[in-house]
Order: C-alpha cells, then structure tokens, then sequence
C-alpha cells in the first residue's frame, strides 16, 4: 500500500468509517505478528499481544503524524505493548530442545543436512534463545529490511547500542550454525 | 544452501529461512471485533456547560442575592419600604423568614426571578447534554 492510500485511508477512519481500519492493518499483519512473536516466543500471548496493539493503535490513531511510516509507528506499538507484557509476565523464553536431530531420510543438499523445513525451525529455535532486543532487531533489520534508523524509532534504542546488539546476534546465530553442523557431522559419523 | 564466509549473509538467510509467524486465520475479524467492544464500552466523557466550579459560584451568588435582597428589600413581595438600618424591622421579618408557611408570607420577587434562572440553566444543561448524547449514540450505532 502506497503512502498517500494509507493517508487516504487513515483520514477515513479517523472520520469515523471503523471498518476500512482492516484494510490499514491487513499488510502488516504478519509481521505485527513475527516481531510480537519473536519477543513474547509462545503463539497464544502474541496473539493477545497483537490484538491488544491494534486496538491501542485504532485508538490513537489521531496522534500519528503522517511525516513517519506508518509501519514504523505500527511496530512501535507492537514492540512496547510485547516488551511490556514480557516484562510483567517473566515470560521463560523457550530453550532449544536438544533432542532435535536430523532425520535419516534428510536431503543432504539442504543446509546443514536438514530439509529447509527443519532448519527453518531450527533457526526459530536458535533465535528464541536470544536476548529479546537482540532477537527484535535481527527480525526487524533482516526479515522487514529495517534500516539502522527505522530500528531505533521503532525500538527506541540507540544507534550505537543497536549495531552492537546486531553484531551480538549475528556472531551468537553463526555459533549456532556451527553447532548444528558439528552436529549434523557427528551424527553423520556415529550413523556410519 | 551452503554456508558462506560472509557471516552477515548467513545470518539473513537463516533468518529468512526461519520466515514469518503466521497468525491464525480471522486474526483481522477478532481485531475488528476487539476493537467494536472497546469503543462501545468506552465511556463518553461530556463536559457540562457549566461546571462544578460554575455551579459552585452560581448557588454563593444566589444565596448572595437572597439574603441581600431580603436584607435591603424586606420580605413582603414589594421593594419599596425598607432598609438595612431599620432593625425592628429587621427583627419583625425573622418569624416570617423562619415559619415560612404562615399566611403572611410573601415570596420576593429578586427570589423568584433568582429561582426561575436557575432553573433555567440547569434545564439548558441537560437539554444540551441530552442532545449530545443522542447524536454520539446515533453516529455510533451508523458506524
């Protein structure tokens, strides 16, 4: 959706036409969805989460200032409202579960010997265990294409402190990935 | 895929790879729903015209007025005839003011005038309120 459609169609709302708020919020409702996820880390508070985002973000609608993006002030209120809740509820974020191991009739040209499927879920594992802003700012700048900028107003944390957290990240995800390969091979051998 | 030197480039592909988290389908239509309760439930707030304050300040003025009026114009239904300095007949108007119900009693017309006002106003206030409250109630229920 184009910008001056979103203007259009937030003007709309704020006139009092309720039912074109779905197709504001439609575009981003996925990864409203994946970055709640990724900081709460179990489906059924994300969904909480997200819904009680909208609300709060139809009701203050008329505070947004139509110079950011939409989506950035959208994910901004997806992030507080998901830190706010992990922060009262203590949230136990979830731990890989060591006894994920690789299929036998796994395809050996896929990454690190798992299929895509798997490794697609590895990774979500592997990311869980990730410090929350360490895991947000991964989401945001690899899977939303968030610039350096567009973090900080979204998170409210520093430049400086977001390329060191994104820094962190990548070298914990990449021991991660080493550890799965060491895996793959011992596993590899031990099977022969 | 294979793993590449470039760490920043494995990163981003093993985060792409990881993807999106789905919603469960009819997220939209529960937000919608959401959104409808809580804009029903939300309370209206509507300022009165005349606030506490202004309440406050009309009954002082108004009992203001009632006692001078009764004080410089007496309490027989004229206002001709009397004064603060005459104190007997100050004194001969008290039983009057305190037995209220006696034959002789006279309502002064600073009185009347002072209670069809306020009448007045607290009638404008809820009229105005009334009005406003059917056209929020409306606009809600077009929505």
């Amino acid at each position: 959706m184009n910008k001056l459609a979103e203007a259009y169609i937030i003007d709309q709302v704020l006139a009092g036409n309720k039912m074109l708020f779905s197709r504001l919020i439609d575009p981003y409702n996925v990864m409203a969805f994946t970055l709640a996820f990724r900081i709460v880390g179990n489906r059924e508070d994300t969904e909480e989460i997200v819904q009680d985002a909208f609300v709060k973000v139809y009701e203050h609608l008329g505070e947004f200032r139509k110079k950011s993006k939409f989506s950035t002030w959208l994910y901004r209120i997806i992030y507080n409202t998901a830190i706010t809740h992990t922060r009262k509820k203590k949230v136990v974020l979830q731990e890989i579960d060591n006894r994920f191991c690789p299929h036998e009739d796994s395809n050996p040209s896929d990454i690190c010997g798992f299929t895509e499927e798997e490794a697609g879920e590895f990774v979500r594992k592997a990311l869980a265990i990730l410090p929350e802003e360490e895991r947000t700012i991964v989401t945001l700048y690899y899977l939303n294409e968030s610039g350096i900028d567009e973090i900080h107003d979204i998170t409210g944390l520093s430049k400086a402190n977001i390329k060191v957290k994104l820094f962190r990240a990548r070298k914990k995800l990449q021991g991660n990935i080493r550890q799965i390969s060491d895996a793959v091979a011992l596993y590899s051998i031990n099977i022969q | 895929m294979k793993l590449t030197s470039d760490p920043s480039d494995i990163v981003g592909k093993m985060i792409r790879l990881a993807g999106y988290e789905t919603p469960s389908p009819g997220m939209t239509e529960r937000i919608m729903n959401r959104i409808e309760v809580a804009t029903l439930k939300k309370p209206v707030n509507f300022r009165p015209i005349i606030g506490l304050r202004g309440w406050v300040f009309i009954g002082v003025l108004a009992i203001m007025l009632l006692i001078l009026s009764y004080i410089l114009m007496g309490n027989n239904g004229s206002n001709t005839g009397n004064s603060l300095i005459d104190i007997k007949l100050l004194l001969q108007k008290i039983p009057v003011f305190i037995e209220p119900f006696r034959s002789t009693l006279q309502v002064p017309k600073v009185l009347l005038f002072g209670l069809t006002g306020l009448l007045l106003l607290i009638g404008l206030d809820y009229l105005v309120s009334t009005l406003k409250w059917k056209k929020h109630t409306t606009n809600e229920i077009k929505q």
